[in-house]
């Protein structure tokens, strides 16, 4: 357990730009064997090149990555309540049965958790420009907008995009609680 | 003898075959030795229940029921939880008498928003439909208002079976248990019984776990 908490933590420590190029490195590895000459991974390097990098999926691959090191600590913070496992055990509960009703009844404090930090990951610039820049988020849209026209229309941008994610954070929070 | 940080519990014997409520002032070691019996925390020693050595088992196979001061939210809509429970211990035909004795019938459809007293009274309902041969309970009435507390109180008393009570409240222990014990700096210091013929003695022992505030 220890050793996977220290492999899901890496995205929070380290640059989201090392992310995406590790992320890039790892989805081109599949069409570098397959230039070398191992044809059953042609298939699947032509299946990333169609559907993932710089694709829907890559940006929702992206966002996982980026969201593991917060999604990790709010289910091992889950599993770590004691009381609650105490209570569970008690009733007979083990194995899986009690993981489940442990996530279940603090339902509401992990969905929301999760939910967060999805929300979070999203405005992960650095991995997504690298591995996943069309279709456009709103983080390289920000971006894009600053480079080109300046500060002005950022700003519209930015301020557009806060008013969008709190309000999806409330109704999240309304919704989860 | 269990151990908290550099905190020490060591009790030499404790026989809990009624209500026996522990009393003591915060920090005085109840709810480790609650913890080390339910197989929480590890310990030293032996626990027997239901007339077998349990101290290497688990906690979800010592059969001690373990009811806390902070209700534990249930995980899904009350009555699916309390069949969920009932299934797995061969309950089912009780599922209905435990409602009914603990008078949670308008819970039953619901999955949120139940007040913390609501949720101590369905994991009350959960641990008597788990069939344990000994309740284990801490300050379970603490988050209670009076009505509540008398109802949860009077099926303890009800029972008919060990349960080992903590509590702040020497009156509620009084009202509750048969046999009360005195605990202090991890050390249950003495235990009294049949409180009707020694109410005074009581007094005095609840005096005695006050006076050092004093």
């Amino acid at each position: 357990m220890g050793a996977l908490a220290q492999v899901l933590y890496i995205p929070a420590v380290v640059p989201p730009t090392s992310v995406g190029v590790l992320l890039l490195a790892s989805f081109s590895l599949p069409r570098l064997f397959c230039e070398e000459g191992v044809a059953t991974l042609c298939a699947l390097a032509s299946f990333v090149s169609e559907y993932v990098i710089n694709k829907p999926l890559g940006v929702l691959i992206a966002m996982a990555v980026m969201a593991l090191p917060t999604s990790f600590s709010i289910f091992d913070g889950a599993l770590r309540e004691e009381r609650a496992e105490a209570f569970f055990r008690a009733l007979g509960f083990s194995g899986l049965r009690l993981l489940l009703l442990l996530l279940l009844s603090l339902r509401s404090a992990t969905a929301s958790a999760l939910v967060f930090s999805w929300i979070r990951s999203f405005g992960e610039l650095g991995v997504l420009l690298i591995f996943a820049s069309y279709p456009m988020t709103a983080s390289i849209y920000i971006y894009q907008a600053w480079l080109i026209y300046g500060v002005g229309p950022a700003v519209g941008a930015s301020l557009a995009v806060i008013a969008a994610v709190a309000a999806l954070a409330f109704v999240a929070r309304r919704w989860l609680s | 003898m269990a151990r908290r940080g550099s905190f020490v519990v060591r009790v030499d014997r404790l026989e809990v075959n009624s209500v026996v409520s522990i009393v003591g002032r915060n920090g005085s070691g109840k709810t480790t030795l609650l913890d080390a019996i339910a197989g929480v925390i590890k310990a030293e020693g032996r626990v027997v229940a239901c007339g077998r050595d349990v101290s290497r088992l688990p906690p979800e196979r010592r059969g001690l029921a373990y009811v806390q001061s902070v209700p534990v939210d249930p995980p899904t809509r009350v009555d699916r939880f309390l069949r969920m429970v009932a299934r797995m211990h061969s309950a089912e035909a009780e599922v209905e008498e435990v409602v009914r004795r603990l008078g949670i019938e308008t819970l039953l459809s619901r999955r949120s928003g139940l007040s913390t007293g609501q949720k101590q009274l369905v994991n009350l309902a959960a641990a008597l439909l788990a069939r344990p041969c000994a309740f284990l309970m801490d300050e379970p009435t603490s988050h209670l208002d009076w009505l509540n507390k008398k109802t949860f109180n009077d099926v303890v008393k009800a029972l008919g079976m060990p349960v080992l009570y903590v509590t702040h409240d020497p009156f509620e222990a009084m009202y509750v248990a048969d046999v009360i014990c005195v605990m202090e700096g991890g050390r249950i210091l003495r235990c009294v019984r049949e409180r009707r013929e020694e109410l005074e003695q009581v007094y005095k022992v609840a005096e005695s776990f006050w006076s050092p505030l004093r």
